[in-house]
C-alpha cells in the first residue's frame, strides 16, 4: 500500500497531482477523481468504495465538501487503511465540527 | 504499571487530538497558499491548467511508506503500530543514454545541487515532521535509524530501471510539464505548496492512525472490564479506578470493596463513564479552542 488517492474539485486534484501523488496504471484506473457541481453523487461514493477496495491506496485525501456529501460512507469506515484525511478546498475552509475523525473521538467522551 | 488504564488512554488519545488540531494550520496554510498560486498562475496561462490537461501517463512520485513496528513486550499496547511517512520516488525519466542524465525532475523536496545523483538512484526521502513528535518519537527514532534497512525495498528497482531507461521513452515526470514548457513561477510555486502541504498530510494521517488504535485499545479495555466479572481481575482494575476517581474528585460510590460479579461489573462501568465525563469537559474546551 503506498498510494495517496484523491477526491476533489479541480484545483485541489491538480495542486496534490503538481505534487506527485497522480498514478495512472496500466489498465487506466487512477487514484484520483475531480469532482465539480455537475458530478452525481453516486460516483462519487462509487470511487470511493473503489479507493477503499484496492490494495495499493494507503491514504484518501477529500474535499471536505465533498467528504460531506457522503459523510455516512465516511463515518462507517473503521479500519486503518485506507487512512482517510480531510481537507479544505479553495472554496471550502477546513470546518472541525464536520470532521469524522473529531466525530469519532466525540463519541468516545459521550459515555452514553 | 503493564495495564494502561482508560485513563492513561484517554488522555493519550487527548494529546493526540491536540497534536492533530495543532498540525491542521500549517496544512491549510500551505494549501490555501498553494490554491492562490494556482489561481495566479491562471492568470497568465488561462484555461490550460485544467484536468485535461492531466499525462494519463503519470505515476505516482509521492507515495507513502507504512511501518508496522510490533508492539514491544514491555509495550502497553497489543496491537502493531502503523506509522507512515512519505516517500519521494523519482521515475526514471526520459530515454538518455547517460546514465545520469540532468533531465530528472528538479524534486522540490530535494536542494539544487545534487540533480545528477537523482535520476540513476531512487530517491527516498523519510519525512518525520515535527507535528508528529510526542508521541511518536519511538516512531521517529525507528524510522531514522536504520534507513539501510529500509533502502533495500528501493535498492533493487535501481537496477531494473537502468536497463529499462535504455529500452524504452518514459514520459517526462514532473508533473508541471503537463502544463507546457514555459509554466509561470506561480504555478511552480503552487506546486512547492502543495509538496510542503504533503509532508503536512502524512503527518496528520499518521496521528489519525495512532487515534484509531488507540481508540481500538480503548474499546477492547472497556469489552475486558465488563466481560471480567471475576474478582481478582476485578479487583485489580477496580483498585486502579477507585484510586483515579479519587484523584480526579469525581464523588462515586464505595467500590474499593470487591462485590459479587455482578456487581463488580457494574461499578466498574461507572468508574469508566465518571472518567470520560471528566475528561469529556476537557474535550469540549478544546474543541472550543480550536472552533475560534
Amino acid at each position: 500500500r503506498n498510494l495517496i488517492a484523491v477526491i476533489g474539485d479541480e484545483d485541489t486534484v491538480t495542486g496534490l497531482l503538481l505534487a506527485g501523488v497522480g498514478h495512472i496504471d496500466s489498465k487506466q484506473k487512477s487514484n484520483f477523481l475531480v469532482v465539480d457541481g455537475k458530478t452525481p453523487i453516486a460516483k462519487v461514493e462509487e470511487t470511493f468504495n473503489e479507493f477503499l477496495r484496492r490494495r495499493d491506496v494507503a491514504i484518501i485525501l477529500i474535499n471536505q465538501h465533498v467528504a460531506d456529501e457522503i459523510r455516512q460512507a465516511i463515518d462507517d469506515h473503521d479500519q486503518a487503511f485506507p487512512t482517510i484525511l480531510e481537507i479544505p478546498s479553495k472554496d471550502h475552509p477546513y470546518d472541525p465540527s464536520k470532521d469524522s475523525v473529531l466525530k469519532r473521538v466525540q463519541r468516545l467522551f459521550d459515555g452514553s | 504499571m503493564t495495564h494502561p488504564t482508560a485513563d492513561d488512554l484517554l488522555l493519550q488519545i487527548l494529546d493526540l487530538l491536540d497534536t492533530y488540531m495543532a498540525s491542521r494550520e500549517p496544512l491549510k496554510a500551505s494549501v490555501a497558499k498553494g490554491f492562490f498560486n494556482i489561481a495566479e498562475a491562471r492568470k497568465t496561462m488561462g484555461s490550460q491548467i485544467n484536468q485535461h490537461n492531466y499525462d494519463l501517463r503519470m505515476k505516482a512520485s509521492a507515495t507513502v511508506a507504512i511501518d508496522a513496528n510490533p508492539p514491544s513486550p514491555l509495550a502497553t499496547t497489543t496491537v502493531s503500530k502503523h506509522s507512515l511517512s512519505l516517500v519521494r520516488v523519482s521515475p526514471p525519466t526520459s530515454m538518455s543514454s547517460l546514465p545520469t542524465s540532468t533531465d530528472s525532475i528538479p524534486d522540490p523536496l530535494t536542494p539544487a545541487p545534487a540533480p545528477a545523483a537523482e535520476p540513476e538512484t531512487t530517491l527516498r526521502r523519510r519525512k518525520n515532521p515535527a507535528a508528529a513528535d510526542a508521541d511518536n518519537d519511538g516512531d521517529g527514532d525507528d524510522l531514522g535509524s536504520p534507513p539501510a534497512q529500509e533502502t533495500k525495498p528501493y535498492e533493487h528497482e535501481t537496477p531494473q530501471t537502468t536497463p529499462t531507461k535504455a529500452k524504452h521513452t518514459r514520459p517526462a515526470c514532473d508533473p508541471l510539464k503537463w502544463f507546457g514548457v514555459l509554466v509561470p513561477g506561480a504555478l511552480r510555486e503552487a506546486q512547492g505548496d502543495f509538496t510542503r502541504a504533503l509532508s503536512y498530510v502524512v503527518a496528520l494521517a499518521d496521528v489519525q492512525l495512532e487515534m484509531a488504535r488507540l481508540e481500538g485499545e480503548l474499546h477492547k479495555f472497556v469489552e475486558r472490564g465488563v466481560e471480567k466479572g471475576a474478582p481478582e481481575k476485578g479487583g485489580e482494575d477496580e483498585g486502579e479506578g477507585d484510586k483515579k476517581e479519587v484523584d480526579a474528585g469525581t464523588a462515586g460510590d464505595e467500590n474499593g470493596t470487591v462485590q459479587g460479579d455482578g456487581t463488580s461489573t457494574a461499578t466498574e462501568t461507572e468508574t469508566e463513564t465518571a472518567v470520560e465525563k471528566g475528561t469529556g469537559e476537557l474535550l469540549e474546551t478544546r474543541a472550543d479552542r480550536a472552533k475560534q
